[in-house]
């Protein structure tokens, strides 16, 4: 997980049961300050494929391949607790 | 659902259970093996080499007519597109910013047209039309897209044998093409 717009990264717990190809729960108790801030997850499978960022996505397959999109999707978080897309 | 309602649900499970138990197929003690006419019913589907394509015929005119009828009130009265997908044109757009993907432009193999139509359309009523219909509509949405002669008639065959524009321009999947490394800080 990151809370610092991707600048620093650590790790979250897993919830079980952790499956292959399956969605896993996870967390990271975190404190949030009341600054503006961007929040993200990154998952990393048992092939040690680390899922990628959007614009690492767009560089290698351009703005038209309609599926298969995951990548990470972080969160802004504004002074006054409101959530937004990231990447709108 | 009332109470009653599933008593009686339970009941005819039971008297089937005991009707089909002489001769049980299965080691659960239920069900029977289809029979050939049922398995013909539910095995329509088509090949992109057109293997098992059903007999019959249907000519681009006609294919008009079903179209009218049938089709262009959601696709368009020359299959243009409405609240359904755009069928026509389009080809030469897909390596641009703005894909137009129709059944000219992307699909790679004709007979799929055929498979779709017959299993899916129309919509509020599919596997309604004939296979002559099917047939006819099939070659009117290809004429359309430039991909038949207006006099044309399509049967198994001739469709199998029509060449998609899309046709070799499908690449394998290069997934995993992303490298990203698990970067914990200074990223």
């Amino acid at each position: 997980m990151s809370v610092d717009d991707g600048k620093s990264w650590q790790a979250a717990q897993l919830q079980e049961p952790v499956l292959t190809r399956a969605l896993t729960r996870f967390r990271l108790p975190w404190h949030w300050d009341g600054k503006p801030a961007v929040i993200q997850s990154r998952a990393i499978d048992e092939t040690g494929y680390v899922q990628p960022t959007l614009s690492e996505l767009l560089a290698v397959r351009g703005a038209n391949y309609v599926y298969h999109n995951n990548a990470i999707w972080p969160w802004r978080i504004a002074g006054d607790g409101e959530i937004t897309n990231a990447n709108a | 659902m009332p109470t009653r309602r599933l008593g009686l649900a339970a009941l005819t499970v039971a008297t089937l259970l005991c009707l089909t138990s002489a001769k049980a197929q299965s080691p659960y003690g239920i069900g029977r093996v289809a029979t050939p006419a049922e398995i013909a019913g539910w095995n329509i589907d088509v090949g992109g080499d057109g293997r098992n394509l059903p007999a019959g015929r249907g000519s681009v005119s006609h294919g008009s007519e079903v179209f009218d009828q049938q089709c262009a009130a959601c696709h368009g009265a020359k299959g243009e597109g409405g609240i359904g997908d755009r069928l026509v044109g389009g080809q030469g757009t897909l390596g641009t910013p703005k894909p137009v993907r129709t059944v000219g432009s992307y699909w790679p193999y004709a007979p799929t047209l055929f498979d779709y139509i017959r299993r899916a359309m129309p919509q509020n009523a599919p596997q309604s039309l004939s296979n002559d219909d099917v047939y006819a509509v099939s070659a009117y949405i290809l004429n359309l897209n430039g991909l038949l002669p207006p006099d044309a008639t399509l049967d198994a065959r001739s469709l199998a044998a029509i060449r998609m524009p899309n046709r070799n321009m499908f690449v394998g999947d290069p997934r995993p093409d992303v490298k990203n490394r698990a970067c914990m800080s200074g990223c």
